[in-house]
């Protein structure tokens, strides 16, 4: 009796150890909530105290880099998504033994490796960063990682946000050829993803084209967009201000799982896989106001679809991943059985205990992406950014920090906005 | 069910014996000299070799002794913006500090501090104009003016397939005349890395 409770405790034991980097999750739910409330400095806090796992450095990074930016922390935002950036470097070969945990006890024994959209992603937070520290080099690196990684990828792996940031980093240096050569790249991104075309991205095709004397492609660009006329800031004579909103969260991974019984032995099965959850931000448009000047802002880019595309895109490999397990789990618990039976039925229940969906993800993105640009003259500015919901109802104003803006600067704001609702009827 | 528990055991002990090791920290020092790409990022080597490089090519010019025989005094040059437009965070403060402490050692060029130095420099003398005695006191308007102003680029190439990447690193530096923006010296420095990323750890 002794020896059985001693195997049932191992096996319990070894079952809630084995749970493994699924505890991450775990963390990551008081941060969101925290930051459902706009409290991003307690977030940082509540993510600080917890000690971090091995295979989860990039996503402690990624968050903590996330939160420190919404705190305004910028260099430190950065030195975080560096060690991600480092981290991530690492995961990405195939870990030996991770691989062997995954096939015995679950996915979320694998180190995380960020998915191709987050990691364009960090790149454009990153860049973010630099640009609010007013360090436009710093930021053209970032973007010139972003053409790196995306070498040899298709449109559809593009996103878009991430080429039009480019294209704005390109033209705040002078250099238009390369900025026109990022705004096409935005534009067929764009359209690989059956997106709307923003009208900022027009409005810089048709400009830029025109400067730099294509012609024809200028003609297509008006026959497509049906537009004759385009703001075009007085040869520099303005600065530009570009205000980036991070909107809402992005979709969380969820669980679901299939439990059965296997009739002639009793045995229960378990498949977990993870699925997304949308939710919806309670903002639905920003406008920014300056000296009575109104701007409307610009959808330009939702998180929601590449995250869906990716998951989309690993889920062979994830079910083939737990149907590897069942075998591997059913072997050991019949093997187990034949022994004793009573120990046979604790490594089933083990087995399935421990058969998790790996559910992490950076959930400190926005769900999408919002843009206002405004062309105005050089001088001091109180600008105040209006938050709206339905029926654009202002729901808060945000007063930015007074600016100065010189002749021909590009003086980019971001902020981040992540109250958002779950549109999931599952429990949390 | 022996066997295979005590395979899962000891997976679970080797794993934890090699994270633990793994979580050892080894410092060891080297030789400044000594060369050790780690990542294959732009690094103190190559900082360091380009610089040195470079600058024995700008000073071996005939430019230099155009100048000095014309003058008859070395010029004074001084280094104004590298661009970085690689696809790297690279040091250019590194970079630069590397080409002005060449320039100097060589002794054929006098050397002008930069804007940011001269700035504070010139508050220090604004503040020995109000706090120091007279015969230590240093006089406004005795700069010495520069002749020559080194300027330059950092570009990259990237070219990955698969686990492969060649980075390829070009620095374009150019003397530009101050007197009348002639360059009298364009240099180019070229470094090609291969690197293969593994696929495989433990």
């Amino acid at each position: 009796m002794k020896e059985m409770v001693r195997r049932c405790g191992v096996a319990v034991s070894a079952a809630l150890l084995m749970q493994g980097c699924v505890s991450f999750t775990h963390i990551q739910n008081p941060v969101e909530d925290l930051l459902q409330q706009q409290r991003p400095a307690k977030a940082l806090e509540v993510l600080e105290r917890r000690s971090l796992i091995g295979c989860d450095k990039v996503l402690y990074n990624l968050d903590k880099g996330m939160l420190l930016r919404m705190t305004g922390d910028f260099s430190a935002s950065n030195a975080a998504f560096e060690a991600a950036k480092a981290a991530q470097e690492k995961v990405e070969a195939v870990s030996l033994t991770e691989q062997a945990g995954a096939t015995v006890v679950n996915d979320s024994l694998r180190s995380y490796a960020s998915p191709l959209f987050e990691q364009v992603m960090l790149h454009v937070y990153m860049a973010l960063n630099f640009l609010e520290l007013g360090n436009l080099d710093g930021a053209r690196v970032e973007m010139m990682q972003v053409d790196a990684l995306m070498q040899d990828k298709g449109d559809k792996d593009e996103l878009p946000f991430a080429r039009y940031l480019a294209g704005m980093v390109f033209e705040a240096q002078g250099e238009w050829s390369d900025a026109l050569i990022a705004y096409r790249k935005a534009y067929q991104a764009y359209r690989a993803h059956g997106q709307p075309i923003p009208d900022y991205l027009k409005f810089d095709l048709l400009r830029l084209t025109e400067r730099q004397g294509l012609s024809d492609e200028r003609a297509q660009y008006e026959r497509e967009f049906a537009l004759k006329d385009w703001p075009t800031p007085r040869a520099r004579q303005d600065a530009e201000l570009i205000v980036v909103v991070s909107n809402g969260l992005a979709p969380r991974k969820h669980e679901q799982a299939i439990t059965a019984q296997d009739p002639t032995s009793g045995q229960l099965h378990r498949i977990a896989t993870p699925f997304y959850e949308k939710r919806q931000s309670s903002i639905e448009h920003v406008r920014v106001r300056v000296d009575g000047a109104i701007a409307d802002d610009a959808l330009m880019d939702n998180l929601a679809p590449h995250a869906e595309a990716a998951l989309a895109q690993a889920m062979p490999a994830i079910i083939a991943r737990a149907i590897a397990r069942v075998a591997v789990k059913n072997k050991v618990s019949d093997e187990a059985r034949q022994k004793d039976a009573v120990v046979g039925l604790i490594t089933n229940i083990a087995g399935v205990l421990t058969e998790r969906a790996d559910t992490r993800g950076w959930y400190t993105l926005p769900q999408e992406i919002l843009l206002v640009r405004m062309s105005l003259p050089p001088g001091d500015y109180r600008a105040a950014l209006e938050l709206l919901g339905p029926g654009d109802d202002v729901r808060a104003t945000e007063q930015l920090k007074e600016m100065r803006l010189e002749r021909g600067q590009w003086r980019f704001v971001s902020l981040h906005w992540p109250a958002s609702r779950s549109l999931w009827r599952g429990v949390r | 069910m022996r066997h295979l528990a005590g395979l899962v055991t000891a997976v679970w002990v080797g794993a934890s014996v090699l994270g633990l090791s793994a979580c050892a920290k080894k410092v060891e020092r080297i030789e400044v000299e000594e060369v050790r790409d780690l990542s294959g990022s732009w690094n103190d080597t190559d900082s360091r070799l380009v610089s040195e490089e470079m600058i024995r090519d700008v000073l071996s010019r005939p430019w230099l002794g155009e100048f000095t025989g014309k003058k008859g005094k070395q010029p004074a040059v001084i280094v104004g913006e590298v661009r970085n437009l690689s696809h790297e965070h690279i040091s250019i403060g590194t970079f630069v500090s590397d080409m002005e402490r060449e320039l100097i050692n060589s002794g054929r060029v006098e050397f002008v501090a930069s804007k940011v130095e001269r700035g504070e420099i010139r508050d220090e003398r604004a503040d020995q104009e109000l706090h120091a005695a007279e015969e230590t006191r240093k006089a406004m308007g005795q700069e010495l003016g520069a002749d020559f102003m080194l300027k330059g680029t950092i570009n990259s190439i990237v070219d990955t397939e698969g686990k492969e990447q060649v980075r390829y690193f070009q620095v374009d530096l150019t003397l530009i005349s101050l007197v009348d923006n002639r360059k009298v010296w364009v240099g180019q420095k070229k470094i090609k890395k291969y690197i293969k990323k593994p696929r495989f750890r433990l």
